[in-house]
Order: structure tokens, then C-alpha cells, then sequence
């Protein structure tokens, strides 16, 4: 709107004119990442909120599953943003947004597990399970038994493979980023997703697996 | 969230298409407005001031050199204003090199030595003339800077000082004996006047 409003005032015609306005949401410029944290870092709210919201859901589900537990990764959700909330008035955009918000939530959860031997006692497998409103009950079924053997092979992985793989889908960040993220090379990040995407094939084919889930 | 999985070798479609079909969980709506009030209030306070300052680092830096710039400029201009012409055209005829400096600082003390051996000679004698008892409160560090009328030997002494005054008002420079009493005052406020 803010736009419509600059082109108006610019060609001189009214806010009410119907072509203008019509293309004002093709012309709105999408800004990256980088630029909202700019913007953000200058006092912009609502730049901060926009990046937020492309973000917000792909970090969640990362920790939710990198933790296996929802009262973790709660925690290490809300640290993570404020660390880069924090952390805006030194912001440079050298890298993508993204790699290093993935790194910051990376290094919280490295932390909380230095902080806390006991992590992988008390883990639990609590993603969230809630099925969709509009799912049939032949749906719900299927989906409650891929969703159980994913999960429990999610369960099964080594934390680091794990922690690859959930970059990988989450993220959207490629093996060099992932290396960036994680601190490892690249050739062990490609090792790490490939054993992890293996077992996961593995056990998604094991029927015996959605039994075995506490196993 | 879109990714890029497809382009790399390592990954396999099915795994992938499992892993989006459950993974559609959203961030809880308290963590979003928990997040986002605390990004609202971080935006308003502290890190915006210092974010502006940091703005603004660079004009400031310049800004501050060119004052102490202009400050060292004029306290340079001093010690020549401090020279009488004749001294500095001396200097000038000595030629402009590194010495210059140091002839106009040689002129200057030479002037206020005479300065002040005149003023000892004039303190002397108005001690031998004058009977009046000694009230000299003041120290040299609360002589007045600038004594516009009277010679700044003569402040040294607030008799001599009085007698200058006296001096003014007898030639009927009223205006300047009243701005040199004002003077005196501030600068002796102990001194007894005569009858």
C-alpha cells in the first residue's frame, strides 16, 4: 500500500484510481532477508516481522525434531530468536540470512546438550501429531503410519546425522551452508545425509519399525 | 519452507516427500507474539539509540577533527598575537625557518620580563612614598588579565592601583576610574579605601 501510495503521489493520481491500484501487489517489492534484518536493525518492526514469518515454522519443526522434545525446543526456539534479535545491531549481511539463523539455533542446541548430559534420557518422541481437520479416517491411518515410522527412524539417528538431514529439509540450505552451520566440512556433511537418508529409506520400508518405536 | 534437496545427490525423493508429509507443525501463536513483542521492545529502546550513534560515527569523527583542528590553529594564532609588530617583523627578517617559533617566544618572555621588573620598580616606590598601612589581599594569581586603564604593574598593588584610579578620576576620566574601581574591588575586596 505504502508503494501504491509512492507511485500515486509520483504520476499524480488519485489513491482512489483502480488501474494503479490494481497493479500495486505485481509491483511490491519483496525485499530478502538480509535487507529486513537491515531494515530491522534501523528500527523497522515490521521488516523484523515479515522475515520472522518466512522463518518462524521451518526453525520450529528443525528444533522440534533436532530435540525430541517440545518443552526444549520451546526454550531454544525463543533463545534463538533472541539472540538474533540481540545480535541485529551487529548484523553484516556477509552470509545468507538463513545459514546464519540455522547456526545460531544449531549452537543453542549444542549448548543446551553441553548444559544438560542428560538430553538423550529424557527425550521423548513428541512432535506434534495432530492430524489436519479436513483428514478422513483411511487418511488419518496412512498418515499415522508413515508419520510413525519417519519419526521413529528420526528417532534412531545419531544426533548429528539427524541434525544434517533436518537442516537439509528445513533449512533449504545446500552442503556448503550446511558445513557453514554445523562446523564440519563439507565431505563429512555429505556423509552424514547420506547415512542418514539411507536408514531412514531403510526403516521407512520396515513395517516392524512403527512398533518399534520405543525400542 | 521451499528447499533445494533435488539438485544434491544425496538425498532421495521419497524420504524427502515422507518427511514434508508429516512435518507441517507451525511455531505455537505464544511463541510468535512472545518473539515478536520482544523484537517490538528491543526496536524501541537502547539498540536503536547506539544503532543511530553507530550511524553517525563517521560525520561525528570528522566533525570533532576538524574542531580540534581549528582549535590548535587558533591557539597557534595566540603566540603570535601575543608579539608586538616590531618583534615580529625582527622575526621576519630572520627568515622563516624552524626558528622562527622559538624568536617569537624569546620576544615574548623579553617582553613580559620588562613588564614585570617595571612593575616591581613602581611597587617599590609607592612603598617608600605611600604611608599608608599594607592591605595587598590579593595574590598575583587574582590579578585581573586585563587591566584596560590602569598598567598591570600597578595592579599588583592595590594602593597602586587606588592611586592610578585617583589619577583617572583627577584627569576626569570618570567612566574608566568607575570600571577600574569595579576592578579593584573584585580583585582586592579587602582593601581598606583611603578617606
Amino acid at each position: 500500500m505504502q508503494l501504491s501510495a509512492t507511485i500515486d503521489d509520483q504520476f499524480g493520481l488519485p489513491l482512489s484510481s483502480g488501474s494503479v491500484l490494481a497493479y500495486a501487489p505485481v509491483m511490491r517489492p519483496s525485499l530478502d532477508d538480509s535487507a529486513l534484518m537491515l531494515r530491522y536493525k534501523d528500527g523497522d518492526e515490521a521488516a523484523f516481522e515479515q522475515l520472522y514469518r518466512r522463518h518462524n515454522d521451518a526453525l520450529y519443526r528443525y528444533l522440534l525434531r533436532l530435540c525430541r522434545n517440545r518443552h526444549t525446543a520451546e526454550d531454544l526456539y525463543q533463545e534463538t530468536w533472541s539472540k538474533i534479535i540481540r545480535s541485529r545491531s551487529r548484523y553484516r549481511p556477509t552470509a545468507k540470512f538463513t545459514t546464519f539463523l540455522f547456526r545460531v539455533a544449531h549452537n543453542s542446541f549444542i549448548d543446551y546438550i553441553r548444559r544438560n548430559k542428560r538430553h538423550s534420557a529424557v527425550s521423548e518422541s513428541d512432535p506434534d501429531t495432530t492430524a489436519a481437520p479436513g483428514d478422513g479416517p483411511s487418511v488419518l491411518v496412512e498418515k499415522s503410519k508413515a508419520r510413525d515410522r519417519l519419526e521413529a527412524a528420526l528417532l534412531i539417528l545419531p544426533d548429528e546425522q539427524r541434525d544434517v538431514f533436518l537442516l537439509h529439509e528445513e533449512s533449504g540450505l545446500n552442503l556448503d551452508a550446511i558445513a557453514h552451520v554445523t562446523g564440519v566440512n563439507r565431505e563429512t556433511v555429505k556423509s552424514r545425509l547420506r547415512y542418514a537418508v539411507r536408514k531412514l529409506k531403510a526403516a521407512m520400508s520396515d513395517p516392524g519399525l512403527t512398533s518399534g518405536k520405543s525400542s | 519452507m521451499n528447499n533445494t534437496n533435488k539438485h544434491e545427490p544425496d538425498t532421495d525423493p521419497e524420504v524427502s516427500a515422507a518427511y514434508r508429509a508429516i512435518a507441517n507443525e507451525s511455531a505455537p501463536t505464544q511463541l510468535d507474539d512472545i518473539v515478536l513483542q520482544k523484537a517490538a521492545a528491543e526496536a524501541r529502546t537502547v539498540i536503536g539509540l547506539a544503532s543511530y550513534i553507530y550511524s553517525i560515527r563517521r560525520p561525528l569523527t570528522l566533525a570533532v577533527t576538524m574542531l580540534l583542528a581549528l582549535s590548535m590553529t587558533l591557539q597557534f594564532n595566540d603566540v603570535f598575537m601575543g608579539t608586538t609588530p616590531d618583534e615580529m617583523n625582527g622575526v621576519a627578517e630572520r627568515g622563516t625557518g624552524a626558528g622562527d617559533m622559538s624568536a617569537v617566544m624569546d620576544a615574548s618572555s623579553r617582553h613580559i620580563l620588562e613588564q614585570k621588573k617595571q612593575g616591581e620598580d613602581i611597587m617599590s616606590q609607592g612603598r617608600l612614598n605611600n604611608p599608608m598601612p599594607s592591605t595587598i589581599g590579593g595574590s598575583e594569581a587574582m590579578r585581573p588579565e586585563i587591566a584596560r586603564y590602569c598598567d598591570s604593574a600597578q595592579t599588583l598593588s592595590a594602593e597602586l592601583w587606588w592611586h592610578c584610579i585617583e589619577e583617572l578620576d583627577h584627569n576626569g576620566r570618570k567612566a574608566e576610574a568607575e570600571s577600574e574601581r569595579e576592578l579593584l574591588i573584585n580583585t582586592y575586596p579587602d582593601f581598606i579605601w583611603p578617606e
